[in-house]
């Protein structure tokens, strides 16, 4: 989300409704990406929460106008990987393939369609990654900043994203690149 | 936009918001921080207001395709604009406005009117305009689901594009189809619904068009530069009148496999004028006979070619990566010899070691 530069500098310096304003505006996908995580309301509100009480306390340690949202999601996801690891919540690597391969032989038609079922199945950096870069509009280089790995290796993960989530989908769309990585 | 986009956001655009708890926790955040600091901030309590609730918008279809209708549409100021439009923002989509063919279909479903603007098949990818229009100004959360294909495909692909004009939607749809063979093409394209996030309307719309091929004269290359265990294969460029669309495999080792996961090729170009540009690929696909399962057949899309220029040299490079489990991600950068095309005479060559041009930091910033 672009905002303008002028609202994002008065924020970093202190102007409290400057910040307000953009914390408001960001809301929706502040939550969406925290729902995606802890899977319940009350919960994305409590990592909602964190996250504006931590952008509240920190925005000044932002150096770039340019990276605010990139800042801001950073710090959503954290609060929702934080959440899920001390509620014990976090779903693991073996677990997850595990679920996929039961589900490749038994998941019908109908849970092959729902998009978010298949996004949810993704190890996490998988899911960060497509999150990002799909529904939060980023560029690599900003996934690259939020995930903290090299760009070539965040684009390695979107297109092994992608292809894990063709595979959960398949036969429902036709995948441009066609690839199986299995 | 590709389907995947389209499919991940609308997940996300499904997950409810509760608009009215965000922004109470936003205010008290903001009341709670500027009382005098405690010692212990306390757990808030989460207010409980209902949750707001999407409308679906459930109308009965009524489908029409008139010549009052055509008419009305041809009023709307961005009808015939859309590349224009879009080419305020994206370099080299003024050609596609002046070689595309007009194709002029409209239709209307509960309020909502589809018109299909302008099309281009450049014998690698269907590139065509939409604009909708409602009985009352739409909001920048709208878009069109429903993803077109081709009858001569296999099944939907490519990537949509949109943004809000004038309060009306506008759209550029593209679907890869190498085949230069192909004299002409076939687009289905059945939307399904206009999703706003005041609600989603679903209509009773079909469009099914024919495009002609733009002539196209490729220049069939062979050439193949190999490092690190990876090679390239440059197999064809064809230089249009609305872009350049290079053909291209990627063919690794077995042995690196054993090692990395995962491979990508892809290009950069530079003119002789000095000018650098992005060459997004359209997508590949594995092909009969591939040694390896990153053994992958390119086709890559570059536009807004400066018409000065009488040669262009693509620059491939790649990246080899692994992930493994509990291990921090690791990728390695390859750079490949170049390959230089002479426009003027149809001729190509090796140029050994080049030095990597440099694409335009904030150009990049706005892809």
């Amino acid at each position: 989300m672009q905002h303008d530069e002028e609202v994002i500098t008065a924020a970093i310096e202190g102007d409290r409704i400057a910040l307000q304003q953009l914390l408001k505006s960001e809301k929706e996908r502040l939550y969406r990406m925290a729902y995606t995580y802890v899977k319940n309301e009350d919960d994305a509100l409590e990592v909602f929460q964190q996250t504006v009480l931590q952008a509240i306390e920190s925005v000044h340690q932002v150096k770039e106008p340019y990276y605010f949202s990139t800042w801001l999601v950073r710090i959503c996801i954290n609060k929702a990987l934080a959440f899920l690891k001390n509620n014990k919540k976090l779903v693991y690597m073996d677990e997850v393939e595990d679920r996929n391969l039961e589900n490749s032989t038994t998941a019908d038609v109908a849970e092959r369609l729902d998009v978010s079922s298949a996004l949810d199945s993704l190890p996490e950096k998988f899911k960060t990654a497509l999150m990002l870069r799909y529904y939060q509009d980023f560029t690599v280089k900003q996934i690259a900043i939020v995930m903290e790995c090299p760009e070539g290796t965040v684009k390695t993960t979107l297109h092994r994203g992608l292809a894990m989530l063709k595979k959960d989908l398949k036969g429902v769309y036709a995948d441009e690149r066609q690839r199986d990585f299995n | 936009m590709n389907d995947k986009e389209i499919l991940i956001k609308n997940a996300m655009q499904n997950i409810k918001v509760p608009e009215d708890r965000l922004e109470s926790i936003i205010d008290d955040a903001f009341y709670e921080t500027s009382k005098p600091k405690k010692n212990k901030r306390k757990k808030w309590l989460i207010p409980t207001i209902a949750a707001a609730v999407l409308l679906i918008g459930l109308f009965t279809a009524t489908l029409s395709a008139s010549p009052v209708l055509a008419n009305y549409m041809a009023q709307v100021p961005v009808i015939g604009n859309v590349f224009s439009i879009f080419a305020e923002e994206e370099e080299g989509l003024i050609q596609y406005e002046r070689f595309s063919d007009d194709v002029k279909l409209t239709q209307s479903s509960n309020g909502i009117t589809i018109s299909i603007d302008k099309a281009v098949y450049d014998g690698t990818n269907v590139t065509f305009t939409y604009t909708v229009t409602a009985n009352k100004e739409l909001d920048d959360s709208a878009y069109l689901t429903g993803f077109p294909q081709l009858l001569e495909g296999e099944g939907p692909a490519g990537s949509m594009d949109w943004k809000l004009a004038e309060g009306s939607l506008i759209g550029i749809n593209t679907i890869p189809h190498l085949d230069e063979e192909a004299a002409q093409v076939n687009v289905l394209w059945e939307p399904k619904s206009l999703y706003t996030d005041g609600g989603e309307i679903e209509g009773d719309w079909k469009f099914e068009f024919a495009v002609d091929q733009l002539k196209t004269d490729p220049i069939i290359l062979d050439e193949i530069n190999s490092e690190g265990g990876v090679s390239i294969h440059f197999t064809e460029v064809t230089f249009t009148d609305v872009a350049v669309n290079v053909a291209y495999q990627q063919l690794v080792e077995p042995a690196l496999l054993e090692i990395w996961e995962a491979v990508e090729v892809e290009l950069m170009a530079a003119d002789d004028l000095g000018n650098v540009y992005l060459v997004p690929y359209n997508g590949g696909t594995t092909y009969a006979g591939a040694r390896t399962r990153e053994d992958f057949s390119w086709t890559a899309t570059m536009r807004g070619l400066d018409p000065l220029a009488t040669s262009l040299t693509f620059y491939p490079f790649g990246h080899v990566s692994r992930m493994e489990e509990g291990k921090e991600p690791e990728s390695i950068r390859i750079e490949f010899d170049a390959l230089e095309i002479n426009m003027l005479e149809g001729t190509y060559q090796i140029i050994e070691d080049p030095e990597f041009p440099v694409y335009d930091e904030e150009e990049e910033e706005k892809r």
